[in-house]
């Protein structure tokens, strides 16, 4: 009995520590930002993009025939941290007749300019939504808030001083989905506009 | 010279959207290869009964690798019992034992959902097994409460249309509880079980309409729960659980007796790589898809027996390699539409276990298992 409650006591002491580590990460993520120098006089450098998003769904975890394809929005938020690094925040919704999907992601990204073209790289961690269009007579709630996590890339071209084209991005996702883990394929095209110039001693040609 | 070399060149004297595009392609090529390689193989539904709805698990046709549909269980009427499938994968019809009902379903294939078409149509009381013919014409529901066989002609909406019988009714009276139904691919026959009579009752089937064979009904001496009849019509065979035996009859439509025994029947229900070693309780049967070899569920084992049949005679020749093994008290097995799986469903253990059929006629475990959480009442797969 006295062994039972230590464990538990210990098991209480070490979410408290997770809660608190997870707490300190979300403030640095949030708060580097604003702690440089820099940030003491202006604002980051900020960068909003939002276009087009196709999806291909791995909806054969929970039943389907095939991976569905789901066509909706991608919104992102980039926040430009210390020279090549920043802060992602990705929303995207994607559709179709069998089922919807939603993530919100956030994470590091690391840009840098080449040959008159700016490539990223980033990774993801969030939440994502899915909701099933297709269940017939089920005694289930067909909607799921699971996990997500993923990485991906892309490429932006440069169009006057804070415009720039992205003809391609690509993420890999993986999402937690009614207890089941789809691995997901996500590619966006659209138009990123930059608030303020150029970071200093960062990408953004 | 490789795409990407011949880009790095090409890159520096163009102009940057150009390069930007060039590249996006490139990755997306790529990206698009890729997806294309992993294309899954195809696939089937399995519609599993159970007494609070409709299990559905998609089941990999190469491998037999079992995904839950996550949107299942599906509700339908009170107490579903029997489920059968037109070939079209259009509709699925369940039998609601606590309402005396027939749901009709729409599939969905993509998604393995079923989605109720109201209103319900009404059956005997408590109709329980059924059975569609190959063609997908009509329904044969077997009434529980009221010992008799409806019978529906399909329209190609699903909509169910009783059919009249010869005798003037819409049912045709076998006596006590039918247990089972079965009928050949030409579906020009209906066999049906009645436990309590120890009887089997044949019909002939025209457009719907059940005509009592001659001989009907065949007393069959040893007890029975289920009949089962072969793809060609030549064969019935009958596990007799009392007796640990297997009672087989040849077929003779011309005849004054519609089922004659075979020579030798009962045949000694034998299971296991020593063939003197009898399997208790036998209750299902099932042959393969070409119809050569028959395979018996034992309620008091969890080996399965398996025969080679002797298609001149009938005569069944145990296989004795290992028996293939299933749940506790297997009651009944079926093939999917491929011929490639067995599944047998367990009454103790509230599964489905996946075996597989060999070159030579056994079955074998692949290691698929279906946890069902409730007794498997019936099974039906999509095409």
């Amino acid at each position: 009995m006295k062994e039972t409650l230590t464990t538990r006591r210990f098991r209480g002491l070490v979410f408290a520590i997770s809660k608190q580590a997870a707490t300190l990460v979300f403030a640095l993520g949030v708060l580097v930002p604003f702690s440089s120098a820099q940030s003491f006089l202006k604002a980051p450098t900020t960068e909003i993009f939002a276009g087009y998003s196709y999806l291909r769904y791995d909806a054969t975890q929970f039943g389907f025939a095939n991976q569905l394809n789901l066509n909706g929005a991608n919104v992102e938020v980039w926040v430009h941290v210390y020279h090549e690094l920043g802060i992602t925040a990705d929303f995207s919704g994607h559709f179709s007749s069998e089922m919807d999907a939603f993530n919100f992601l956030v994470g590091p990204q690391y840009t840098r300019e080449w040959n008159g073209l700016r490539f990223y790289g980033r990774g993801f961690l969030g939440k994502a939504r899915a909701r099933l269009g297709s269940t017939g007579n089920s005694q289930i709630e067909p909607s799921t808030l699971g996990g997500a996590g993923g990485f991906g890339g892309g490429l932006d071209i440069p169009h006057g001083d804070n415009f720039f084209f992205r003809p391609v991005q690509a993420d890999y996702l993986i999402t937690g989905a009614f207890g089941a883990k789809t691995h997901d394929i996500r590619i966006s095209t659209g138009i990123v506009y930059r608030f303020g110039k150029k970071p200093k001693n960062g990408p953004g040609l | 010279m490789g795409l990407a070399s011949e880009l790095l060149i090409v890159m520096p004297r163009t102009p940057r959207i150009y390069r930007g595009i060039a590249l996006a392609a490139v990755f997306l090529t790529a990206l698009a290869t890729g997806a294309c390689s992993s294309a899954a193989h195809s696939s089937r539904v399995a519609y599993v009964t159970i007494s609070s709805g409709i299990n559905a698990y998609r089941l990999d046709t190469v491998s037999g690798s079992v995904t839950s549909i996550f949107s299942s269980p599906f509700v339908v009427g009170s107490s579903p019992f029997g489920i059968a499938l037109d070939p079209s994968n259009q509709f699925a019809f369940v039998a609601n034992q606590g309402e005396n009902t027939i749901s009709l379903l729409k599939i969905d294939v993509a998604s393995g959902s079923l989605k109720e078409v109201l209103p319900r149509t009404s059956a005997g009381q408590s109709p329980g097994p059924m059975l569609m013919d190959s063609g997908g014409h009509f329904l044969f529901v077997a009434n529980q409460g009221s010992n008799d066989i409806s019978v529906f002609s399909i329209a190609s909406s699903g909509a169910l249309s009783p059919v009249t019988q010869p005798n003037g009714s819409l049912t045709v009276p076998v006596g006590s509880t039918p247990s089972d139904l079965s009928m050949p691919n030409s579906g020009n026959l209906l066999f049906v079980s009645v436990p309590t009579f120890s009887s089997v009752y044949a019909f002939t089937v025209s457009s719907g309409a059940l005509t009592a064979a001659p001989g009907s009904p065949v007393a069959v001496a040893d007890g029975l729960t289920s009949v089962t009849a072969s793809p060609t019509g030549n064969y019935v065979y009958i596990p007799n659980p009392a007796t640990n035996t297997i009672s087989g009859y040849s077929v003779h439509p011309a005849a004054p007796a519609l089922l004659q025994m075979l020579p030798g029947s009962p045949f000694v229900n034998l299971c296991g790589t020593a063939a003197a070693a009898t399997c208790p309780t036998p209750v299902g049967a099932a042959f393969s898809p070409g119809g050569n070899h028959l395979y018996v569920a034992n309620y008091g084992s969890t080996d399965l027996s398996q025969y080679t049949i002797n298609t001149s005679t009938g005569a069944l020749t145990a296989i004795t390699t290992t028996a293939p093994t299933a749940g506790t008290n297997p009651s009944f097995i079926m093939f999917d539409p491929g011929g490639i799986f067995a599944y047998v469903a367990n009454v103790g253990s509230k599964s489905i276990t996946q075996l597989k059929l060999n070159s030579d006629g056994s079955l074998s475990s692949n290691g698929n298992s279906i946890q069902v959480g409730d007794v498997p009442r019936a099974l039906a797969f999509t095409q």
